[in-house]
């Protein structure tokens, strides 16, 4: 038996203590997830207790059948999905007005003196990031912040493999001619 | 066999470590194709971006808070319990009060006093002393109010209750 397993068979069983533990260990999946998928800052932190609510509940029927990441992950992702459901938020909208362009190159490009103010690349990302629509914001969290594979990204957000690889890949490309649209490349080799 | 510049896809499974391509096309390519730099390190600067994880993160008390709302759902059969025969209670004395100012005591006792509960047609007595009751207010309206206001009343305690034990957690 693993940690993982010893410390749910010890919540299973009524210790408290124990589910703090699972919580600190499962928080920072349960953060990136909630984060990146409900832009209104106020409710991220109930939606992410109601998870943690909901785990605590549902673990003495969970069999170890996947992952238990992947488990928290698919009940993460499916509070989220019902909170945005609620709030008539589409999971997935177009790439939205952002979208690098011709005229992106000419006129939004930043000086090297603007390049150190608070529009850093990393910051510009980040903004850049949650433009994105939520689904795309799902399957970056899950690959990159996660390290997921496909086959668990799939299985979490109930969409076939390809579709996952799709947005993936779609969403990366975005990201990337919105940040040239913005930046010279000397100016992110610098 | 060269290759003409790497797409987009090309890149992201470079990055990602399973390309189509043979690694050494890909490198040889990105040697000699300025283009394929640039759009290469794009792409590196987006992978490094999405890795940040500093604006998604929980405060640090946040399991501790997570298991002290538990302990205080697990812990609140009993305070929910005597929360509800408290509001009942005081329901009750409401009851009892807008009954002595709508009918006094008298016809509350006399009814008591006559009921024999060993007697088979208890319902049936019952069912006519609230009838007698009603008769005697003139009008069954008003006591029905009464009740409404009751319950009225005993609902609002009950959700102000429970809204103070959410906001306590």
């Amino acid at each position: 038996m693993n940690a993982v397993e010893e410390l749910v068979k010890r919540v299973v069983a009524g210790d408290l203590a124990a589910y703090e533990t699972f919580v600190k260990r499962f928080q920072r999946l349960v953060g990136h997830i909630v984060f990146r998928m409900v832009d209104n800052q106020a409710d991220r932190e109930d939606i992410a207790q109601d998870v943690f609510v909901k785990i605590y509940q549902n673990l003495p029927g969970f069999q170890f059948e996947c992952k238990v990441s992947t488990w928290i992950g698919k009940i993460t992702f499916n509070t989220c999905a019902n909170y945005l459901a609620k709030k008539k938020t589409p999971l997935l909208g177009d790439l939205g007005p952002k979208e690098a362009t011709a005229d992106d190159f000419t006129d939004d490009r930043a000086r090297p003196d603007e390049m150190v103010e608070a529009n850093d690349i990393s910051s510009h990302l980040r903004r850049e990031i949650a433009g994105l629509p939520v689904v795309y914001r799902t399957v970056l969290t899950f690959y990159h912040l996660e390290e997921m594979t496909y086959g668990e990204i799939a299985r979490i957000m109930d969409l076939p493999m390809n579709t996952v690889k799709s947005h993936l890949f779609r969403a990366r490309k975005a990201l990337k001619e919105r940040l040239m649209s913005k930046f010279l490349l000397e100016d992110l080799c610098r | 066999m060269p290759i003409e510049h790497l797409t987009d896809d090309d890149i992201q499974r470079y990055l990602d470590g399973h390309t189509c391509l043979e690694n050494d096309q890909i490198r040889e390519h990105l040697e000699i194709c300025p283009a394929c730099q640039d759009a290469l390190e794009m792409y590196r600067q987006v992978y490094a971006g999405l890795v940040d994880d500093r604006d998604l993160l929980l405060p640090d008390d946040f399991a501790r808070r997570v298991t002290a709302k538990l302990a205080v759902s697990k812990g609140v059969r009993w305070p929910a319990a005597l929360t509800s025969v408290a509001a009942a209670g005081a329901g009750l004395v409401l009851s009892a009060v807008v009954l002595y100012f709508l009918v006094g005591w008298q016809p509350i006792l006399a009814y008591f006093t006559n009921l024999s509960l060993s007697e088979p047609e208890f319902l049936r007595t019952f069912v006519s002393a609230i009838l007698g009751q009603l008769a005697y207010l003139n009008g069954g309206l008003t006591i029905v109010v009464s009740g409404a206001l009751v319950l009225f009343f005993y609902g609002t305690i009950d959700r102000l209750l429970a809204k103070a034990k959410i906001k306590h957690t």
